[in-house]
């Protein structure tokens, strides 16, 4: 019955219950779509970063991992048994690498070289369908293809079918070089990854590099499974002696931990919201209760204890809210859906964006619980902002509040 | 049997500075089934006297008795759980809850008290048949006369058979012809369910049919005449 009361009670002023309601709705509509921006962000920075660059996972060799020694390789037959073995894993690739000077008749620039199979890359890597100019690997002339980015060829004043000079010291330490024919210029949205890293046919580096043909610095790989990526690295760490398997959380930390602040800052984004709207919810529940004065005197007088009148302010507080979270988080997620679906690009921030990896195009995006962890700030915070109003209305004499 | 004492209450207001006596050594005593109007000028003490014997307020000295519990000596949250299970008031401005029909303010004592629903109902019938009001059951106290709306105030007051009820100038909002039938209401409920009621009225209407009359004069019973 005092529920039913404190919902009808809410309408009785329908004005001013539907300001509140609406300045709940529209300040949840405000923090929601912008933690669902800065969400769309992070996750298409991961996205990018684990389809471009870092893969699920990655094995290394331990010791070139310390000393970036390029004699420091791993066996490519024993890693492809142990990946075969794995039923969460989705395609590998194997990569030789090497820090290297490339150079055209006009700059040069510090770059590392990735040696890769181009069919097992595909499987791995989105590169070769960010292929802006020419082709991924395909062509057949007698030149070494090299493929590199928009950005590195900006710099290097080259393009599709310039000739680069690739010098780098070998497995043995001795100085060696090679000229290579841009036949792919790629564009991802990481300018720092665009600028420094570059790809050439996997035998052929292993060649310069004299290197044996079955010996590889870097094994990449996609999963099936993401949620089940720990046990697959773990497993791969226990069985593979020597290599270090890492996930891309591990591969690139700022990732992970971008990714768990961003979560702690939408939940303060929107406690933030949700304490500045508080005042205004405060508000109108005393001037709701101040303006009944008599009515409560008279439920007092009647013998409506305390605990029920709290009740009573308690529900008619939670019913506003909640009436405010739910047309907010209505049309958060109708907002949230639509530019999730459509992406909203950012075309005069592009440069900006791309120089810290992020994309300029965002798909705002939102765990569904997120919904559910706010309603339920919501309803705290309708407790909260009932206090003062509950105290009020205690602090009414039944006598005094019946005769004024 | 008596059913309220007072013994030399008082009652100031601003005690420490400019103090009003407003009840000032009342001792009653009213016996169950009465039907009784406490008249006076404006002023006199009345809707104080009722608010100390309905335990809204405390006196400043003396005490209440009510079936030989002294309520003036109970706690706030005590009171009001004596008052939800032993008194009903009708209050001169209807006091009924806008927001409910006329079954559901009639409901209300019933529903605090946790009554079974079906026994509400038709506790709730019953009342309102008695008052006449049946076909308004369902209408806020918007959409009813003034008359109407005392009469679901009364329903109200008398729903859970309260051990007596106080109005506080029951009819001063109502025509001679609302009066009439509301009276006629409340005596026939006090017969037939041997209600105790207690008036503050300065209404001849309510004097000529109340069976004692207590006047109250600046705080003090002047007169107690029973007819």
């Amino acid at each position: 019955m005092i529920i039913g009361y404190a919902w009808r009670n809410v309408w009785r002023n329908s004005t001013r219950s539907l300001a509140v309601i609406l300045a709940l709705a529209t300040g949840l509509l405000g923090a929601l779509f912008i933690a669902a921006l800065a969400n769309g962000m992070v996750d298409k920075w991961i996205k990018s970063a684990i389809d471009n660059e870092l893969s699920d996972l990655q094995l290394h060799p331990q010791q070139y991992l310390i000393t970036e020694d390029l004699s420091s390789t791993m066996d490519q037959g024993l890693i492809e048994a142990a990946l075969q073995a794995d039923s969460n894993i989705a395609s590998y690739s194997f990569r030789v690498k090497v820090d290297a000077m490339a150079a055209t008749a006009n700059n040069s620039l510090q770059v590392i070289g990735l040696g890769v199979n181009p069919a097992q890359e595909s499987e791995v890597t989105e590169i070769h369908n960010l292929i802006e100019e020419g082709s991924y690997f395909k062509d057949q002339s007698n030149f070494k293809s090299i493929i590199i980015s928009r950005k590195m060829a900006n710099k290097l004043k080259a393009g599709l079918g310039s000739k680069i000079i690739l010098t780098l010291a070998d497995a043995q330490g001795d100085i060696a070089y090679e000229n290579f024919k841009v036949t792919g210029i790629f564009s991802t949205t990481n300018t720092m990854f665009d600028e420094s890293t570059l790809f050439v046919d996997k035998d052929q580096l292993t060649k310069i590099l004299r290197l044996p043909s079955d010996q590889i610095h870097q094994s990449a790989a996609r999963v099936y499974q993401p949620e089940m990526l720990a046990t697959s690295v773990t497993s791969l760490n226990q069985q593979l002696e020597g290599v270090k398997a890492e996930s891309w959380k591990e591969l690139n930390p700022a990732l992970r931990v971008t990714k768990s602040t961003m979560d702690l800052y939408n939940y303060i984004l929107v406690g933030v919201v949700l304490l500045a709207l508080i005042f205004g919810i405060v508000n109108t529940m005393l001037m709701a209760i101040l303006e009944r004065t008599k009515e409560i005197g008279m439920l007092s007088a009647l013998g409506l204890s305390r605990p029920k009148i709290a009740q009573m302010i308690v529900a008619e507080t939670v019913f506003l809210c909640l009436v405010g979270a739910c047309i907010g988080n209505l049309f958060s997620f109708l907002a949230i859906s639509y530019f999730g679906n459509r992406g909203i690009h950012f075309e005069r921030f592009t440069e900006g964006f791309e120089s810290y990896g992020l994309s300029a195009e965002v798909f705002p995006s939102i765990d569904s619980e997120m919904y559910i962890t706010i309603t339920l700030m919501v309803m705290v915070t309708a407790v909260f902002a009932s206090i003062f109003p509950i105290i009020r209305a205690f602090k009414l004499d039944p006598a005094q509040a019946i005769r004024d | 049997m008596s059913i309220i004492k007072t013994l030399d209450i008082t009652k100031v207001y601003n005690p420490d500075t400019v103090p009003v006596h407003a009840v000032d050594g009342i001792t009653l005593s009213i016996q169950e089934g009465e039907f009784t109007a406490i008249i006076g000028p404006s002023g006199c003490g009345k809707t104080t006297l009722l608010n100390l014997i309905g335990g809204l307020e405390r006196p400043t000295t003396g005490s209440v008795e009510i079936n030989g519990e002294i309520i003036s000596s109970k706690s706030k949250r005590q009171l009001t759980n004596f008052r939800l299970h032993n008194i009903g008031f009708i209050f001169q401005a209807y006091n009924l809850i806008p927001v409910m029909s006329a079954y559901e303010n009639t409901a209300f004592i019933m529903e605090l008290l946790g009554w079974p629903r079906e026994e509400i109902k038709a506790r709730v019938m019953e009342l309102l048949e008695a008052m006449d009001i049946a076909d308004k059951a369902h209408q806020r106290p918007n959409q009813l006369s003034g008359g109407q709306q005392q009469r679901v105030a009364v329903a109200r007051a008398l729903s859970t058979r309260p051990k007596f009820i106080l109005a506080d100038e029951p009819t001063a909002n109502l025509d001679s012809h609302a009066t009439g039938s509301l009276l006629d209401m409340m005596l026939q409920m006090n017969e037939r369910e041997k209600t105790t009621f207690i008036f503050s009225t300065h209404d001849n209407r309510v004097m000529r049919r109340a069976r004692r009359l207590i006047k109250l004069e600046d705080g003090k019973v002047v007169d107690d005449a029973w007819k």
